[in-house]
């Protein structure tokens, strides 16, 4: 006998099948606006979204990849004809000998000695053998570009023109990573976006900015992770730096995302078994096995820093316990078919998350301490359980005979905004961000959903990735979310979920930043 | 006095346990090591199963444990004698002349002596635990007259060799323990930094090698000469000291195999010490009553003081930081009043100690800073070190206990004065040591003494930044703290110290500015010099974080804080997240 039911994606009203988009959540009802009037619409929602930057890539603003590369380095400095001798010695000094001995087997054998060439190329081939060897055991295949896609918390990694994007924890600024291979920084009162590319910077998964800190943001990048130091405004691209960090055998990294206090980034990489903790400014990482399960698709720091959960590529998921000064410890989960497509924690240390496969069903899992020490007393403290709080069947809503719209299924992103209050979610196969309204009681044990929105886009248009914007509620007085979704036509959409009690809105009013 | 005493042995108690527990490790370890360079040398490809019986037998036999138990001693003993490295704060050498110097210490060549014993006893033992035979320097030839088997004088005497080698390298680099970056258990990290030096260790190996082989091919026939003499005993075949004899690849190998054995065993050393050392160590908060001895007995305050034991020191930071991010009830007794006269003490007490760090550190910081200005600007430019200690902490006097943290720095600051004598003897005396002071300019500026006794800057703030470590801490700790007390202190008396620790900081932040500017590292990329680099950039991004946590939590309070107004302009680039 089921005491409460669950609720599910029927419970939706379908959307109005029109040429409109939803713009907002104002006061609990949804506002459409059509594509003729949301340019006219800009500044009305100007009280919610304060003056929000508009941060709308459109496909023929990318650059071409082989064009992006125009002006770099090599071409502001004129070229210097050092020997090889001297360039294998730099090598030495800088990167070690091994580095050494490879860059010489890839020298011209006139430059250094027959002999040394082919002692060096014998060399270089014996420590590919023993790197090979050292790397057999872990029994992962070589991850291909693919499988980044599938991994990654976007739908169509591959062909989406915004790749994936994150707000700043403490201020308006936001970061876009781009299909051109570009990050773009969209500032709060700063005109114009600053662009940040490095040759390093290839297919980008995941972005981070780094908590108490004002301009450092990083990027999980194919061949390791990057850690950008923005200049924001003008000559924005020439003047910000970036520090590459990588580790042997931990490519392509899928994940990274920095602790709360700010001073640990873990990155995951489905290559590798290891999880790594990065001090950053000391290039230092730290890998901490998982035994089972696989290589890691991602890793997510809670609220308040004491927990840090890593999915794996298997069904297995790890909870860290981070939060006392003894040496971490890990609790293993499993989902019961697939694995962790999306995971999110919510204030008080509740985790959501979701499988890939069948049941597609949220699942909640309080991660508090009870309040009285049970472990002491003898009794055993592991009665934590996963409650199923909502379920995300494939469910078709039909407006009217013909018209009808297809919800759930495999969920590729799951956002929970800071304060508790909305979860977002967006599937692989339907056009529709869904957004429930969440409820979190102290004392009880799960979290409770409620049916929030249906957030639709322009005709043709679907959802890649999204963010809650993290500072929204401090900012202002509404009390309110700010969900920023990136739609496949390149629009990137701030939409407020917001109470406007007593401030004047009473006639129907939207902003909407899009340029096309 | 006493009681400094007495704190200083506590310490000490506290960490003879560790430090045990380490050596023992280490001599574990160690017998792992020997297990598997016998697996290696007893290696049969044809006959895996007598190969593996084999291993057993000789690691399993009497024989081998007693010859084991000369080696653990000998560990043992070079364990008691390093580690006293790791008890005393970190010396400061001045120029490349007080390095040789310091090599001649008692204690150094107490610690090269058994060095270089440890890599002969090494040697000595697989060469006898191989065969009984071939362990032997002599055999029997020829009836009755002994003779010297060659290839095993040359092991031995490179077991010595790499024994001297490390212990003259070592001594150009400091050894410094360094804290894991996430608290992990002894044995994980044992175990991950093992498999890290291995590699490291095999590929130490070669040069130190390679070396040996260039000597014994130009000095060897005199060692063995002298060897021969002094035991009148004859040579067995040809010498070995030819191209052709060194060319023996066995030997070679040999002598890289117990050579990187040598390394790992020195590495693991020091791991282990790593290891054990840096395990989280929890103080007592409150100042320990007579009566009360149940815990641990050492109080935070005086361990945050301990800077004679800097490894107690440093746990003691350590400590801090993980009070102020994770422990919430030690907070709570953190921000409790005394019972009787309502004072924070314990606040004030560690607030105090971490200010005095974060305060002598930037003075430190301007001293270095404003000698490199004089280096550059030439010797005309001198007072900026006086105008520093000025301008540094304006301060308004507001608290009693503000005026108290900022009391030890004030001290500090004001430059000692030469005594005015009104006497004669004072002309008399500059005279002279302008003249002396002349005479050194002058000897300094010939290349070759400079390269030897110069006092160099890089050297100097080398030697902050090997020290920085703690200063991280307190600034973590502190700001953690500040901004905790916020939800947790339930008094507010901690909110007073506020604005000195914001005036703290932002001072720290500049100076660290200025030397970064002043881009000192950048002539020389040693591998030293990268890690003081790395170090000195974390420091840069902690003291910038510890702002950004202030000024986020405390952003709409700013305000109302007694703050002078360039102190306000500058957290202005904080507020707006663009420092």
């Amino acid at each position: 006998m089921k005491l409460f039911q669950t609720p599910s994606l029927g419970d939706f009203k379908p959307p109005l099948l029109n040429d409109e988009a939803t713009v907002g959540l104002v006061d609990g009802s949804l506002r459409y606006v059509d594509r003729e009037h949301l340019n006219i619409c800009m500044q009305s929602y100007a009280a919610y979204l304060l003056d929000h930057p508009n941060a709308t890539v459109s496909s023929d603003m990318l650059a071409i990849r082989e064009a992006g590369n125009g002006i770099s380095a090599k071409d502001m400095f004129l070229p210097v004809q050092e020997s090889a001798l001297k360039k294998i010695a730099s090598v030495w000094r800088d990167k070690g000998f091994i580095e050494a001995v490879h860059a010489t087997a890839e020298e011209d054998p006139a430059q250094v000695t027959k002999i040394l060439h082919w002692v060096t190329t014998r060399l270089s081939r014996l420590f590919d053998l023993v790197d090979k060897l050292a790397f057999w055991n872990e029994g992962l295949p070589m991850l291909t570009y693919g499988s980044a896609a599938d991994i990654a918390i976007t739908r169509d990694w591959a062909t989406a023109i915004v790749r994936c994007l994150a707000w700043h924890p403490h201020c308006t600024r936001l970061a876009l990573a781009t299909r051109d291979d570009r990050i773009r920084v969209f500032c709060k009162n700063v005109q114009g976006a600053a662009v940040l590319r490095h040759s390093f910077q290839k297919s980008v998964s995941c972005l981070a900015w780094r908590p108490n800190s004002g301009r450092e943001l990083a990027a999980a990048c194919q061949m390791g992770i990057l850690i950008w130091k923005v200049e924001l405004g003008a000559a924005s691209s020439s003047l910000s730096q970036a520090l590459t960090l990588r580790q042997r055998g931990h490519a392509p990294v899928t994940s990274v995302a920095w602790n709360p206090q700010g001073d640990l980034l873990v990155s995951c990489s489905p290559a590798n078994n290891n999880m790594y903790i990065w001090d950053t400014s000391r290039e230092l990482a730290v890998p901490l096995k998982c035994v089972r399960g696989g290589g890691l698709c991602f890793a997510r720091w809670s609220h308040c820093g004491s927990r840090l959960l890593a999915a794996s590529t298997h069904s297995v998921f790890r909870i860290w316990n981070t939060g006392d000064g003894s040496s971490w410890k890990s609790e293993k989960w499993m989902v019961p078919n697939g694995r962790v497509a999306a995971a999110c924690f919510g204030p008080d240390l509740t985790l959501l998350f979701v499988s890939t496969e069948v049941p597609e069903i949220v699942f909640s899992l309080p991660l508090q301490e009870n309040i009285f020490d049970l472990k002491n007393s003898g009794v055993n403290n592991d009665v934590k359980a996963a409650t199923a709080i909502i379920d995300l069947k494939k469910t078709i809503l039909y407006s009217n005979e013909h018209e009808q719209q297809c919800l759930g299924g495999r969920v590729i992103a799951m956002e929970w905004d800071p304060t508790g209050k909305y979860l977002a979610i967006i599937f692989r196969d339907s056009p529709i961000v869904v957004v429930f309204a969440m409820k979190l009681q102290a004392g009880s044990i799960a979290a409770d959903a409620a049916e929030g929105c249906l957030i639709k886009g322009f005709p043709g248009e679907v959802p890649n990735c999204m963010n809650f914007q993290q500072d929204f509620d401090s900012n202002s007085d509404f009390g309110g979310a700010c969900l920023t979704i990136a739609w496949s036509s390149g629009r990137v959409q701030h939409f407020p979920l917001v109470n406007s009690n007593s401030v004047v809105h009473s006639s129907f009013t939207t902003n909407h930043l899009y340029i096309s | 006095m006493t009681s400094e005493l007495s704190t200083s042995a506590k310490c000490k108690e506290h960490l003879i346990w560790r430090m045990f527990m380490a050596i023992v490790t280490s001599v574990c370890v160690q017998f792992i090591f020997m297990t598997f360079v016998i697996l290696i040398v007893n290696f049969r490809i044809m006959h895996p199963l007598t190969w593996i019986i084999n291993t057993w037998n000789a690691v399993t036999c009497f024989r081998t444990w007693s010859y084991f138990l000369i080696l653990a001693t000998v560990i043992f003993l070079q364990g008691v004698i390093c580690s006293k490295d790791y008890l005393t704060p970190p010396v400061y050498r001045k120029s490349r002349f007080s390095i040789v110097c310091n090599m001649f210490k008692p204690h150094n060549l107490l610690v090269g002596g058994l060095h270089i014993l440890v890599g002969g006893v090494l040697v000595w033992l697989h060469l006898s635990l191989q065969d009984e035979r071939l362990g032997l320097l002599t055999v029997n030839c020829d009836g009755e007259e002994t003779c010297l088997v060659e290839e095993n004088f040359f092991l031995l005497l490179g077991g010595f060799w790499i024994g001297f080698y490390f212990f003259v390298k070592s001594n150009f680099h400091t050894t410094h323990l360094q804290f894991p970056i996430v608290p992990r258990s002894k044995f994980s990290q044992i175990k991950g930094g093992i498999g890290y030096l291995l590699p490291h260790a095999a590929m130490n190996a070669l040069s130190p090698v390679l070396c040996f082989i260039f000597f014994y091919y130009i000095d060897g026939g005199y060692c063995r000469e002298t060897v021969l003499s002094i035991f009148s005993i004859k040579m067995k075949d040809v010498p070995l000291d030819t191209l052709y004899g060194l060319l023996n690849i066995s030997l070679f190998f040999y002598t890289w195999l117990f050579t990187t054995l040598f390394l790992l065993t020195t590495y693991t050393m020091h791991l282990s010490f790593e290891a054990h050392l840096t395990q989280r160590m929890v103080f007592d908060i409150e100042q320990q009553s007579l009566f009360a001895d149940q815990s641990s007995g050492m109080c935070l305050a005086d361990a945050l003081a301990t800077d004679q034991v800097p490894i107690i020191q440093h746990l003691a930071y350590y400590d801090l930081v993980t009070l102020a991010q994770k422990e919430k009830p030690r907070r709570s007794i953190l921000f409790t009043l005394s019972t009787p006269g309502g004072r924070p003490c314990n606040w004030n007490s560690i607030a105090v100690k971490c200010m005095g760090l974060l305060n002598s550190f930037t003075l430190e910081v301007n001293q270095a800073c404003a000698t490199n200005h004089k280096l550059l600007s030439g010797p005309t430019n001198t007072s900026t070190s006086g105008k520093l200690s000025e301008t540094s902490y304006p301060y308004k006097m507001r608290n009693l206990t503000a005026a108290r943290l900022l009391a030890p720095n004030l001290d500090s600051t004001i430059p000692p004065l030469p005594k005015q004598n009104s006497n004669g003897d004072l002309f008399i005396t500059q005279f002279l040591r302008s003249k002396r002071q002349e005479f050194i300019t002058y000897l300094l500026s010939v290349p070759m003494i400079r390269y030897v006794f110069e006092e160099t800057l890089e050297e100097k703030i080398r030697y902050i930044f090997r020290n920085a470590q703690p200063v991280i801490w307190a600034a973590e700790g502190i700001s953690s703290l500040i901004v905790i007390s916020l939800k947790e202190d339930q008094y507010g008396v901690i909110q007073q110290d506020l604005p000195t620790i914001i005036r703290t900081l932002l001072s720290l932040k500049e100076a660290l500015d200025k030397l970064h500017k002043a881009n000192i590292f950048v002539k020389k990329s040693q591998s030293d010099d990268k890690e003081i680099r790395q170090m000195m950039m974390c420091l840069i991004s902690t003291i910038k974080r510890s702002i950004y946590r202030i000024t986020t939590t405390f952003k709409d309070y700013i305000e109302d804080l007694p703050l002078e107004p360039d102190i306000i302009g500058q957290l202005q680039s904080f507020l707006s997240y663009r420092e």
